[in-house]
């Protein structure tokens, strides 16, 4: 017998004197320390006199316990125990006995509970094919005899088990990479290779103290070594089946890993594949020694494992069935069968089936063919595009300014490496995809209240709110975000709050988590839409008008701190970029947009029912303040307080909108969608009180009317959903069928970059594009037009040659290149210059490109018209050229005075030069703001970015003198040959401020994930004590 | 946890109904962008503007034909006169280009004679840019055989549509039209004619292109062929051009005269023509185009100094067609139109009552006769009132030259005033009425020529009659901005 000891405790002894007095068999016992402890040697001598003890220190329990190889004279069988048990009298010859009559090369006991031996631990071990350990029992369970029977088991847990010596020499032992969690279940996967028997004896019963685990540790091991264990125990043909699988499971258990803000889970997972992908070729020794020893191949060992996926199962028992304690999976199947035996799981399941098929459905084009790009959705550049124009401290947007870029550009292309190129299926995920991460966000803001119907109504009711449909005909990706994030909001705000049935009132979640918490969830969303952080506060605003209408205030002080704090956290994760926020003035435009803050068109009848866009005309979204309103006609106590609260969230978010299309706000909204997402929580948040009203009130009442206003709600939420229902049949929500990609994609030529000079259609010189229209529809963040054209709500945008990309989506702070454009544009609205063209020359912008709709004619159908006065001012510019039927939703113009963005020019000349003196320079660009090619001296280079000392420009090593041209530009005047470098060095300051901001976000991510309580995984059965 | 439920039961409902009814009633109009088909007239860039631009589409049709531009300002001016020759050939489109730098004296004037600059008989475009505001341009146009002269300003917008509602073809007029492109992209225009003998859409005045700063020049006759009356309707289907028009009555039947005009791209529901006169030896005739597809319900008010009443005249102008009325002073045999007894000088206004825009032109035919100077006058509407113009006074002394000042408010009474080096007069007129100011008289006595402006308390229009030696000109006025 082996006993592998690491610092046992007292119960050590009972452990010893257990063995001593085993009865009918002999025992040779060897103690392994794998701590090296002093006193343990005289500990075991003192109670087992011949015992032996052998030092191992610093071994793991594997380790330890295959220092038995290595002993003379092997007996027949080997008895491996952990120092946590405690074996009956008879348990080793009930063990041997049994082995010899079945023939079995493993064989374990029954291991019950070491305080309370009538309470079951483990009897034996099942697999599934992705090596997930299936308990046949309960944690806890009630020893009544139920599993005594000798079974055949896929492996036994290593605290206490028989092994054949024999076996356990050719299987090698335990894996020693193996540490514990997984290392039996691996072991006993082999043995069954191998051809042996492995077994459970349970009139072998062996006591066992509850283990002392870190579960996020214990959790990390379990995953490495599952999917180790996986990738070395099939054969070749069945590995290339498993895989595919297990890759796919591992997906969907890492994407539902981040969208429960479970990362700690996501981290391991991903570890987990890391750490084997680091030990292939430990791996590739394991297989070659398993083919060796295979007696039984694949398609046997896959009689022994349970069908289907262990995980899959205990999570649907955790959700819909069973004690929500978490359960072993037999257990878990069992439960679940029998919660869907009952009808609420049953309407639970079938709705929620039923809506994500809905959802499918209805985004089924969008899925096959792409979201088009309209508005705010713009299309992904490449990850390493994104990722060096964060990194490289030169925001190149507009005319370039070193203006700290925006944090959207590093998550996003985090996101796009992560995505493995597949964009495409990125930007379905960003966009549509928000619409069911807002319902999953409205179902966990009741997960924890105990009514799971709540959960069901208030997510359906969110689903059904027109809001998301119109923000995706739009184009609008803030009120997307915004959409998604602010049930996130609102759970961690009520959590917060400690009131119930979010808490018990006297006992709350830690203020620095909550705002920690929450500040990290507002900090990814306000990423791509810093709206939320004025939309956050403004639900806290809506939560205490109803606080104070309600008369409860309870709560309130706690859920304001948290905002506040949690919009500072935020601000500070984005830093350097919201500094850009909080200049003086304090500026909107990137947190709102630039649009009109003139009257708009939309009533506020129209916005009472969420009618803004193409998603319902019918007006059956008037359903969905019915179902709001049940909850404040029904609800008692605490249900009361919080509906009215959820009303008033909604209240504000109509009053905002409403006040936006009155023109008496004085900053605008991008869509009348955004703030209409306060609206949609608020009464998605009412509806579910409602339905816990329903639960709770209603029978304290004789059937009367309330009974009647229960139907009326519950026919208004079949209504209201019903639009969701229509709106899915085009299978694109009603978006365009089309966007400006293509078009754009004619029209502008494709720069020669040198490396495809010889493509098809490739010019020379790169250029910018400028765009004019109404910031709604525009394919591009901008800045207001002001002056003359500053009434109309105008904004103008800059792009770089090409279509507009997501980097297009975020501007900085306008400067003074900038204003040079909005004054020449401005100009030409007031007649004051016929030469518009000429202007803009040294900034490189080729084409102005006046923007009507959202998407080219005929799918964009809402015009959103340019002032005549700008369209015509642009009209009787004699340089710039009208480009005729490109469609009717833009107008196009080429500037024939256009000189590409880095050219040379004639020596000494203030002006702008004539177009045919100016020679593009430097195609080649190997990286971010960073242009090579040959060079002859003669012109000076003019380089249409905003003056800045850190562009260097370094010809056969010569640095060349740099001034500032036509007042704003970079001017460099080299005067030898031979191959130029133009860069940007960034600043030193910058690369450290670059360095340290994903690791803040790293160390918050860290704070609030290893803090979170509750982080055990239950869908894993205990299979042994810790070993170091 | 216990809250209070009717407040809310009340004010939750009461703040979305109230929301909603306050909304019906007393929301605020949006805003509304204001539509392509704003009224157009010249206008001067003011003063401190960065830039002046002027198009001249047949800134020459003789070789003794110049551009003035005068400058207002008390700076200097510099810029450039690019010069475009009109081919009468289409197949010569794209003739080479003059470009001539130009120096305006702060209150002076230059010349500029195409002729010299691109010699030739061919008809001459130029674009006049300069680099600051308060610059006017003119043309002066003569044809030497007949001693007829023209003098009126060039356009300062190009524009996608021009109307010409006077023209003819009949045996002693020849018409031509100038169309010019400044711009770098083609422009694609049709050309259709209402004619007293009914619709001409000449086959080869279809889907004419004219190349990216270019200039072509049609003879009208050419494909219009004897009509007493050409109304011409220039259309782009793409872009915008410059269009004048060029009528020579050549005295073979004793009418005589000169007008180069650039066309009505305005059209409005008010056209205001301040500077009309009957009598003798006149024949005046108002022409009104209709260029919509609706008919057109107008009324012509006559206006004169001494408030003279006279009834309104009702016309309807057919849709795409054009109506002609005829005023005479007296009766005369054989001429059908509208006898305005005891009027000398009038304003007409144009109003379309159904409020279908139309474009009006008044054409003055005075034929030769004791004290009259003979010639042909041809005066485009305004389709706007301002309150400040600006017209340039080449007087020499005794002459009849004069501008009209007309009040279109039938509510305000205006005070306006005629200012220029050595002259300030203020004039008073009332509600709806014109007023005659001779520039002989108020100018000084040694002539010359001088940019005048007349501003007014309110809006008002300015119209210029222009007499020469042998012949007459004249124009509405150029708003100075």
């Amino acid at each position: 017998m082996a006993i592998i000891a690491h610092e046992p405790g007292e119960h050590f002894d009972d452990t010893l004197r257990s063995v001593a007095t085993q009865s009918g068999v002999q025992v040779g016992l060897v103690v392994i320390d794998t701590a090296d402890s002093e006193d343990l040697p005289d500990r075991v001598k003192a109670i087992v006199p011949e015992a032996t003890v052998l030092r191992a220190k610093g071994s793991t329990f594997p380790e330890g316990a295959n220092r038995v190889l290595s002993l003379p004279d092997p007996l027949p069988f080997l008895l491996i125990c952990h120092d946590d048990v405690r074996l009956e009298s008879d348990a080793v010859v009930h063990l041997v006995t049994e082995a010899l009559a079945s023939n079995a090369g493993v064989i374990g006991p029954k291991l019950v509970d070491w305080d309370e031996p009538r309470r079951l631990v483990q009897v034996g071990l099942g697999s599934d094919k992705f090596a997930v350990p299936v308990s046949a029992i309960e944690p806890g369970e009630l020893d009544q005899e139920q599993h005594d029977a000798v079974a055949d088991v896929y492996a036994v847990p290593s605290a206490c088990f028989l092994v054949r010596s024999d076996l356990f020499a050719t299987l090698g032992g335990f894996d020693e990479a193996m540490e514990s969690d997984g290392e039996d279940l691996d072991f006993g996967w082999r043995a069954l290779a191998a051809g042996a028997r492995v077994m459970v004896a349970p009139d072998a019963v062996v006591r066992q103290r509850p283990p002392t685990v870190d579960p996020s540790v214990s959790e990390a091991r379990r995953l490495r070594h599952q999917l180790r264990t996986v990738l070395s125990g099939y054969g070749p043909f069945r590995t290339l089946r498993v895989l595919p699988q297990t890759l796919l499971l591992w997906l969907i258990r890492l994407i539902t890993a981040v969208v429960t803000v479970r990362f700690g889970r996501a981290r391991n997972l991903v570890a987990a594949w890391s750490w084997n992908l680091r030990r292939l070729g430990a791996i590739r020794h394991k297989r070659s020694e398993l083919r060796e020893i295979r007696q039984i191949d694949d398609g046997e060992l896959r009689e022994y494992q349970r069908s289907g996926s262990a995980d899959l199962s205990r999570w649907l028992s955790d959700r819909f069935g069973g004690s929500g304690e978490g359960s072993g999976v037999e257990a878990a199947r069992r439960s679940l069968s029998t919660s869907m035996q009952s009808g609420a799981v049953r309407t639970t399941v079938v709705t929620l089936g039923l809506a994500a098929l809905l959802m499918l459905f209805g985004s089924r084009h969008l899925i096959q063919q792409q979201v088009p790009a309209i508005g705010e959705l713009a299309n992904l550049p490449s990850a390493r595009s994104m990722l060096s124009e964060w990194w490289s401290g030169w925001w190149s947007a507009g005319l370039g300014s070193d203006a700290p870029s925006p944090t959207a550009y590093l998550l996003l292309s985090v996101l796009s490496y992560a995505s493995l190129g597949a964009t495409g299926f990125l930007r379905l995920l960003l966009t549509v995809g928000m619409i069911p991460l807002g319902v999953l966000g409205m179902w966990r803001v009741f997960r924890d209240s105990g009514h799971g119907r709540a959960q069901l109504v208030a997510s359906i009711m969110y689903l059904c709110v027109p809001v998301p449909y119109n923000a995706l005909a739009h184009g609008s990706w803030r009120a997307l975000v915004a959409y998604a994030a602010l049930p996130w909001v609102l759970r961690m705000l009520t959590h917060a709050s400690g009131a119930p049935p979010f808490g018990t009132g006297d006992r709350a979640p830690s203020l620095v988590r909550s705002i920690l918490g929450l500040g990290l969830t507002l900090a990814l969303a306000a990423a791509v839409a810093p709206i939320v952080l004025v939309l956050a506060p403004l639900l806290v605003v809506g939560l205490a008008g109803g606080s104070l209408v309600a008369g409860n205030l309870l709560g309130i002080r706690r859920m304001a701190t948290v905002a506040v704090g949690s919009v500072l956290v935020a601000a500070a994760l984005h830093l350097p970029w919201s500094l850009s926020f909080v200049s003086n003035p304090l500026r909107w435009s990137p947190i709102g947009g630039t649009g009109s803050t003139e009257p708009g068109t939309v009533s506020a009848f129209d916005l009472v029912s969420f009618a803004t866009g193409p998603f319902d005309r019918s007006g059956l979204s008037w359903a969905l303040l019915v179902v709001a309103a049940y909850a404040v006609a029904q609800g008692r106590g605490w249900r009361l307080v919080w509906a009215i609260r959820g009303w008033f969230v909604a209240v504000v978010g109509w009053g905002l909108a409403g006040a936006a299309q009155w023109g008496v706000l004085p900053v605008p909204f991008s869509a009348p969608e955004v703030p209409l997402t306060l609206s949609a929580v608020g009464l998605a948040f009412a509806a579910g009180l409602g339905l816990i009203a329903f639960e709770a009130d209603l029978v304290r009442h004789d059937f009367g009317w309330r009974q009647v206003l229960s139907v009326i709600a519950g026919a208004a939420l079949v209504v209201a959903a019903l639009p969701v229902v229509g709106a899915s049949l085009d299978g694109r929500w009603k978006m365009p069928r089309d966007d400006y990609d293509q078009l754009f994609a004619d029209s502008f030529p494709v720069p020669n970059t040198g490396d495809d000079s010889e493509a098809e259609g490739a010019v020379e010189g790169e250029y910018r594009v400028l765009w004019i229209g109404d910031d709604s529809v525009l394919p591009v963040a901008g800045w207001s037009v002001g002056g003359e054209a500053g009434d109309r709500g105008l904004t103008l945008g800059l792009s770089d040659s090409g279509a507009p990309t997501a980097l297009d989506l975020f501007r900085p702070p306008i400067d003074r290149p900038t204003r040079l454009v909005r004054e020449a544009l401005n100009a030409s609205t007031a007649r004051t210059t016929s030469r518009l063209g000429r202007t803009l020359a040294p900034m490189g912008i080729r084409y102005v490109v006046i923007v009507e709709r959202v998407a080219p004619a005929p799918f964009g159908t809402d015009v959103v018209p340019v002032d005549a006065a700008v369209a015509e001012g642009l009209a009787a510019q004699l340089d710039l050229e009208r480009i005729e039927g490109v469609n009717q939703a833009v107008r196009l113009y080429e500037n024939a005075a256009w000189i590409p963005t880095r050219a040379g020019v004639p020596q000494g000349l203030a002006e702008v030069p004539d177009a045919n003196l100016a020679n593009p320079l430097f195609a080649d660009a190997p990286s971010a703001h960073r242009y090579t090619g040959p060079f002859e001296p003669g012109p000076e280079v003019h380089h249409a970015m905003a003056a800045d000392a850190n562009w260097r420009l370094v010809v056969d090593g010569r640095a060349a003198p740099r001034s500032t041209g036509y007042g704003w530009a970079n001017r460099f005047a080299p005067t030898n040959r031979g191959d130029a470098v133009l860069e940007y060095q960034t600043p030193i300051a910058r690369r450290l401020f670059a360095l340290a901001q994903p690791l803040v976000w790293v160390l918050v991510f860290g704070w609030v994930v290893g803090r979170r309580p509750g982080v055990s995984d239950a869908e894993t059965p205990v299979t042994g004590g810790e070993r170091a | 946890m216990n809250g209070f439920r009717w407040p809310a039961a009340v004010l939750i409902p009461a703040l979305l109904i109230g929301g909603i009814v306050l909304d019906r009633e007393q929301r605020p109009e949006p805003a509304v962008v204001a539509d392509a088909a704003t009224a157009r007239t010249a206008t001067m860039a003011p003063a401190d503007a960065g830039a002046s631009l002027w198009y001249c589409a047949a800134a020459a049709i003789e070789v003794q034909d110049r551009l003035t531009i005068i400058n207002t300002t008390e700076e200097i001016r510099v810029g450039e006169v690019t010069l475009v020759e009109a081919s009468i050939d289409r197949s010569e489109i794209g003739q080479p280009t003059v470009v001539q730098s130009v120096e305006v004296p702060a209150q002076g004037r230059i010349d500029v004679v195409p002729g010299e600059l691109m010699p030739g008989d061919e008809a001459v475009s130029a674009v006049v840019e300069l680099n600051g505001g308060g610059v006017l341009v003119e043309r002066t146009a003569s044809v030497a055989d007949l001693g007829a002269t023209d003098r009126r300003p060039c356009v300062s917008q190009a524009s996608g549509s021009w109307y010409f509602p006077v023209g003819a073809t009949v045996e002693d007029a020849r018409e031509e039209l100038i169309l010019f492109n400044p711009f770098p992209d083609d422009v694609v225009v049709d050309i259709r004619f209402d004619t007293d003998l009914g619709p001409r859409e000449p086959e080869a005045y279809e889907a004419i292109v004219v190349a990216g700063r270019s200039a072509q020049r049609l003879v009208v006759d050419d494909e219009v062929a004897v009509v007493e009356r050409a109304s011409g309707r220039v259309e782009a289907r793409s872009g915008r051009l410059v269009v004048d028009r060029v009528l020579v009555y050549d005295a073979t039947d004793d009418r005589r005269g000169l007008s180069v005009s650039s066309g009505g791209s305005g059209p409005s529901t008010e056209q205001y023509l301040p500077g009309g006169v009957l009598g003798e030896g006149r024949q005046v005739s108002i022409i009104i185009t209709n260029p919509s597809a609706t008919a057109a319900e107008v009324d012509i008010e006559i206006l004169t100094p001494d408030d003279f009443v006279v009834e309104p005249l009702e016309r309807r102008v057919p849709a795409r067609e054009s109506v002609e009325v005829v005023l005479t002073a007296t009766s005369v045999d054989g001429v059908e139109g509208r006898v305005l007894d005891g009027v000398t000088d009038f304003a007409a206004v144009v109003r379309s009552v159904n409020d279908v825009p139309v474009v009006a032109e008044r054409r003055d035919l005075v034929l030769p006769g004791a004290n009259r100077v003979p010639g042909l006058q041809t005066t485009i509407a305004s389709p706007v009132a301002a309150a400040a113009w600006v017209i340039d006074a080449p007087v020499t002394p005794g002459s009849p030259s004069r501008i009209a000042i007309f009040n279109p408010s039938f509510e305000t009474i205006v005070t306006a005033t005629v200012t220029g080096p050595g002259v300030d007069q203020t004039v008073e007129l009332g509600p709806g009425s014109v007023r005659i100011v001779s520039l002989a008289d108020i100018t000084p006595g040694e002539g010359g020529a001088m940019p005048l402006m007349v501003t007014g308390s309110a809006p008002i229009v300015v119209e210029r009659e222009l007499v020469f030696v042998n012949s007459r000109s004249s124009s509405i006025g150029v708003i100075a901005e």
